[in-house]
């Protein structure tokens, strides 16, 4: 369980305060105006950013003072996830070894985690050779060979069609339950989470004002209509 | 990364603060003499202004047609023109004022022309010869620039200007030249600060003085009168000169690049009318001409037979181990100082004002004259000149060749830049880092640096000609005393071995350090 103890943080003249806990096997939905805290909340997980004060736990595990590479979660950025100059496998490899010194059961999970993401027989290809859709998938493969069990989500569809977006929604899905995924998934439009999401929360200045919280195993079919009742929260 | 970064920022700034102190410890023990000739200093400041003003006006206002002239004509030669345009910038100065002898000299190409109709032509030195030099390499830069400006006019500009049925007077005021006022401060300034500080062509073409600059007055009151504080007295005169011209270029900053010259993709009307046609094809062809010539002089140079016997000379075995060891170990230096700046550039790239200084202590090289850099080297280290020299022109071509290499490695550093977070989040760092992620993006840029680095250093003529002796000398350096011995044949030899040399430093780096590893 991911656990965020009055996290506090400020920039400039803003101060952010966070303060939730997430289970594995749910996903969380963070939403919010541009400079809402949305990000800010993200970097402060993943150990981009330093807390002023509190504290972050995975399970009984402080995390919070770890270098980003050593917690226990990997990201999905919205641009920039692969390196163009290496190959997909080059790139899924980095994920698990940054030497790239593989073993050979390491080699074959890399090919493996192609397959699961429908991108078998793309190991020697560039990324520039790829789709938009192609490439998030290939991001998601490096996911899956780090298997951590914390898996941040930072506005993942940015450039990609409704049905790529449906397409990885339900790869996202099913990898949440099978690897009991603690997923906290930042972005502007809740069509993008609607069907997969269990929680969502909405920030505002910096602070959490709305908190969804459905029982677990109850999955929240229409966070949109959840959240749409703040005017502000239409999709741009 | 800070240490790192700091390490070649320390060394930078000790080099030019242990210059100073040595030039003004010269100065304290020699009175400096104030008595100085004051009609002396003027007349140098004069020329010295006068020279660069008419060159800079000569290159830009005959750069404005020939641009339009390559931007609205489309001909076979076009690319070929453009090339050869290009190979004029890269020519070693020493090089290419050979070649400007050959056509323009008493016995060149033009007076031969000329004594046929029986004119005699004698017009190569003193001013004159001075402005053909800095045109020859200024109209190409100017032209090339201005072309680049003219290609982003957009395609439906031209359209409209069809559309309303403009003539090429209007087209000029209306579109041209609207645009090329917003780079003409930054191409004139350059060019004035080029021509300004030129040390070898005014050292050829002009001497004694009446037609001696700044630049040249500083080389022979250091080697001829070992007059420090004259030296540095006209030192300060040209730094404050070409530092107010620098801030006032900096103030209207509007960058332009040489790359990516793209293709027109609109046909302009108005290059199809007879009278345009005319003009541009009578600009083209005396351009052409003008750049054209002097290279293939040089080219002749390598079909003079009899004259390779030269290589076997004890001077040309000399001039090129010289050439290898200066080229060598200054792209090498260069090339390790380059890369810690780069990406000590990247680290404190969010501070402005940090890294306007970084660009500042970078770029100083191109205002300070290298000569009173050097002297005030030599005044400091010292010792057996054997060393001293070789060391000291090391030195002072690593700061030459830093702005241009920067130029061409900072862009690929900060391109890493968008790999920071992905590549923290995964643990690639330190030497992972750089191996996986940053030498795979940044290894091509890096193998140009260093290819322009060690072509520069190569052609390099400035304080060789100040260190030069028997025993220590360059190529550039042979081939000035080849020609003021009037051995014009062996002489183009040495050229076309500086340009074969120059060029294969370039390709060889390019082969080994930039070559796909996929």
């Amino acid at each position: 369980m991911l656990k965020l103890d009055s996290v506090k943080f400020n920039y400039e003249t803003q101060d952010f305060e966070f303060d939730f806990d997430l289970a594995g096997g749910r996903c969380m939905a963070v939403m919010g105006e541009s400079g809402s805290g949305k990000s800010t909340l993200l970097n402060l997980i993943a150990g981009f950013l330093t807390p002023r004060s509190g504290a972050i736990y995975y399970g009984n595990q402080r995390i919070d003072q770890l270098a980003p590479h050593q917690r226990p979660l990997t990201i999905l950025f919205q641009e920039h996830n692969l390196f163009n100059h290496l190959n997909v496998y080059q790139n899924i490899g980095l994920g698990i070894r940054p030497s790239l010194k593989l073993n050979e059961s390491e080699k074959q999970s890399i090919h493996d985690a192609l397959n699961k993401v429908n991108l078998a027989g793309t190991e020697n290809r560039l990324p520039e050779s790829l789709s938009g859709g192609q490439r998030q998938r290939v991001a998601i493969a490096r996911c899956l060979v780090r298997s951590r069990p914390i898996l941040l989500l930072d506005e993942p569809f940015g450039g990609l069609n409704e049905e790529l977006k449906s397409d990885i929604k339900v790869l996202l899905n099913q990898l949440k339950k099978e690897l009991n995924l603690a997923m906290l998934w930042v972005t502007h439009d809740p069509d993008d989470v609607e069907g997969i999401v269990d929680e969502a929360m909405r920030l505002e200045h910096g602070k959490i004002i709305t908190l969804i919280n459905k029982c677990v195993g109850e999955t929240l079919t229409a966070p949109a209509t959840n959240l749409k009742d703040n005017p502000r929260n239409q999709p741009k | 990364m800070k240490f790192w970064g700091w390490l070649p920022v320390g060394i930078i700034t000790s080099v030019y603060f242990i210059a100073l102190s040595g030039l003004l410890s010269e100065i304290n023990s020699n009175e400096l003499d104030l008595s100085l000739n004051h009609h002396y200093l003027i007349k140098i400041i004069k020329f010295s202004l006068i020279q660069a003003v008419l060159s800079t006006l000569l290159s830009v206002g005959l750069a404005i047609p020939v641009a339009r002239a390559l931007h609205r004509q489309q001909f076979t030669g076009k690319p070929f023109l453009l090339m050869i345009c290009g190979l004029s910038l890269v020519l070693p100065v020493i090089v290419a004022i050979l070649g400007i002898v050959s056509v323009h000299g008493n016995t060149g190409w033009i007076s031969h022309l000329l004594a046929l109709v029986k004119i005699k032509a004698n017009y190569l030195y003193g001013l004159a010869g001075i402005l053909i030099a800095h045109v020859f390499f200024n109209l190409p830069l100017a032209s090339r620039i201005f072309l680049l400006g003219l290609n982003t006019i957009p395609a439906s500009s031209w359209r409209l200007a069809g559309h309303l049925g403009m003539n090429s007077m209007q087209i000029f005021r209306f579109l041209e030249w609207p645009l090329l006022r917003t780079q003409l401060p930054q191409v004139a300034g350059l060019i004035f600060l080029l021509c300004f500080t030129s040390f070898a062509i005014v050292l050829v073409f002009g001497g004694g003085l009446k037609y001696s600059t700044l630049e040249v007055a500083i080389y022979q009151s250091i080697r001829f009168e070992f007059d420090i504080p004259r030296a540095v007295l006209l030192a300060f005169i040209q730094i404050a000169i070409c530092a107010s011209v620098f801030i006032m270029l900096t103030r209207r900053s509007s960058d332009f690049s040489l790359q990516n010259l793209s293709e027109l993709t609109v046909v302009r009307i108005d290059g199809k009318a007879p009278k345009s046609r005319i003009f541009d094809t009578f600009i083209l062809i005396i351009f052409m001409l003008w750049i054209i010539l002097p290279i293939m002089a040089i080219a002749g140079g390598a079909f003079n037979l009899p004259a390779w016997s030269v290589v076997n000379s004890d001077g040309f075995i000399k001039a090129i181990k010289g050439s290898l060891l200066i080229s060598l170990s200054s792209a090498a230096v260069a090339s390790l100082i380059v890369t810690s700046l780069c990406y000590f550039y990247k680290f404190i790239g969010q501070n402005s004002s940090a890294t306007g200084l970084l660009d500042l202590l970078v770029q100083l090289i191109l205002i300070f004259p290298p000569f009173v850099l050097a002297t005030g080297l030599f005044i400091i280290l010292k010792g057996n000149m054997s060393i001293t020299g070789p060391v000291i022109v090391i030195i002072v071509n690593v700061l030459a060749i830093l702005p241009f290499m920067m130029r061409i490695l900072l862009p690929a550093v900060l391109f890493t830049r968008r790999y920071d977070q992905l590549s923290v989040s995964l643990g690639i760092i330190n030497l992972n880092r750089f191996s996986q992620i940053d030498w795979q993006i940044i290894r091509k840029s890096f193998a140009l640096a260093v290819g322009v680095g060690m072509a520069l250093s190569i052609g390099d003529f400035s304080v060789i000609a100040l260190f030069g002796s028997q025993d220590f000398q360059t190529l550039p350096l042979y081939l000035y005393r080849l020609m003021g011995a009037y051995r014009m044949e062996e002489a183009g030899v040495i050229a076309v071995i500086i340009c074969l040399l120059s060029l294969s430093a370039f390709f060889i780096s390019q082969q080994i350090i930039g070559r796909n590893s996929a």
